[in-house]
């Protein structure tokens, strides 16, 4: 029971561990005694522990290099080889380079469809979205839920999440794969 | 670095960092780890469905334990003892203050430090549970025996 003061210090108590730390705390004073001593404590060790983290760069993969060679070498690049093609009179070859260089990533719609009856929200995460979570929209009132997105081209890794909490991969998709934390993701290959 | 983590940096950065800096007492060296084990947990775990303060801290502590290995030793660098008051007497109880508890922390024992200085920076005892493979319930017993063991210290300081 004692351990109920660190709890209530952490803010980890249920509303029934509360109501007993409250009678422990009215019915017996050496308990009360206690709390306060730890709380007294625990802003001391809270002000010499709390601290501003320092501002440090966040080093993510190809940040220091992809940016510069996607802005500033990409463009030189695309620029000498256009020109270059253009010298040679080669209009076909130009022409190629132009749509490969101002072409957009392709994608294709995608629709996601899964049953789930007595539930009151379906959401799916994934890299096509970033891994925020989008809500489905139920389709007719036989629990069907459904959602249309654009998918780019490529592998994506994708789960739907039931009533906020439930991680659940797509039964419809074959291909799946274990993360670090018990739940599976569906794997999807969209093609252009 | 999408916006999930971007958040999920925001929140546990200062968590991490109280924790390191209780840990090594060293504030380059927290600086340090502090930025390994997020780039680290970023590349390997940043686009899960969900991500996980439990490995953050678990990557923070094996670092922790390297460059403890390595340095063999505890210090309390004085740019990592917080700016607590602005006049000079109320400064000076503050800095002892903060001495007499960084001292007492210093010596619990290991485990107790570790678990007491992620509950006080803010983990949740599920996280403190997951990070050093613990359930629950230990962790609330643990954390509490924690803080007993502290308060004896410093009243034996005192007497």
């Amino acid at each position: 029971m004692d351990h109920l003061i660190s709890m209530y210090i952490d803010n980890e108590l249920s509303l029934d561990e509360k109501i007993d730390f409250l009678e422990h705390v009215y019915g017996n004073k050496p308990y009360k005694e206690d709390a306060v001593e730890l709380l007294e404590q625990e802003k001391l060790l809270s002000a010499s522990l709390k601290m501003t983290a320092p501002v440090i760069e966040l080093k993510t993969p190809h940040a220091s290099i992809l940016p510069l060679f996607n802005r500033s070498l990409g463009w030189a690049v695309a620029a000498c080889l256009l020109m270059l093609f253009s010298f040679m009179g080669r209009e076909d070859v130009t022409l190629q380079a132009q749509k490969e260089l101002t072409a957009q990533p392709s994608t294709v719609l995608h629709r996601f469809v899964i049953h789930r009856q007595n539930t009151q929200l379906v959401e799916i995460t994934g890299s096509f979205t970033n891994w925020q979570s989008v809500p489905l929209l139920p389709s007719g009132t036989n629990g069907y839920w459904e959602i249309s997105l654009e998918v780019p081209a490529g592998e994506h890794r994708y789960t739907f999440i039931v009533d906020g909490s439930k991680f659940l991969p797509d039964p419809t998709v074959v291909t799946q794969e274990s993360d670090d934390f018990g739940s599976t993701n569906s794997i999807l290959k969209v093609e252009a | 670095m999408s916006e999930r983590y971007r958040k999920f940096y925001d929140e546990y950065k200062h968590k991490l960092f109280s924790y390191l800096i209780y840990k090594s007492g060293d504030y380059e060296a927290s600086k340090d780890i502090m930025q390994e084990s997020f780039t680290r947990h970023f590349q390997h775990y940043g686009h899960d469905a969900v991500i996980s303060p439990a490995l953050l801290f678990t990557i923070a502590r094996n670092a922790l334990v390297d460059h403890q290995r390595q340095n063999k030793k505890f210090c309390i660098a004085e740019d990592a003892l917080p700016q607590v008051a602005a006049d000079q007497e109320n400064s000076f109880i503050a800095k002892e203050e903060t001495d007499r508890i960084y001292n007492a922390m210093n010596r619990l024992p290991e485990e107790d430090r570790d678990i007491l200085s992620l509950a006080v920076g803010g983990l949740v005892y599920k996280e403190i549970a997951a990070t050093f493979g613990l359930s629950l319930a230990n962790v609330k017993v643990r954390v509490h025996r924690a803080r007993n063991k502290l308060r004896q210290m410093m009243k034996d300081e005192v007497e």
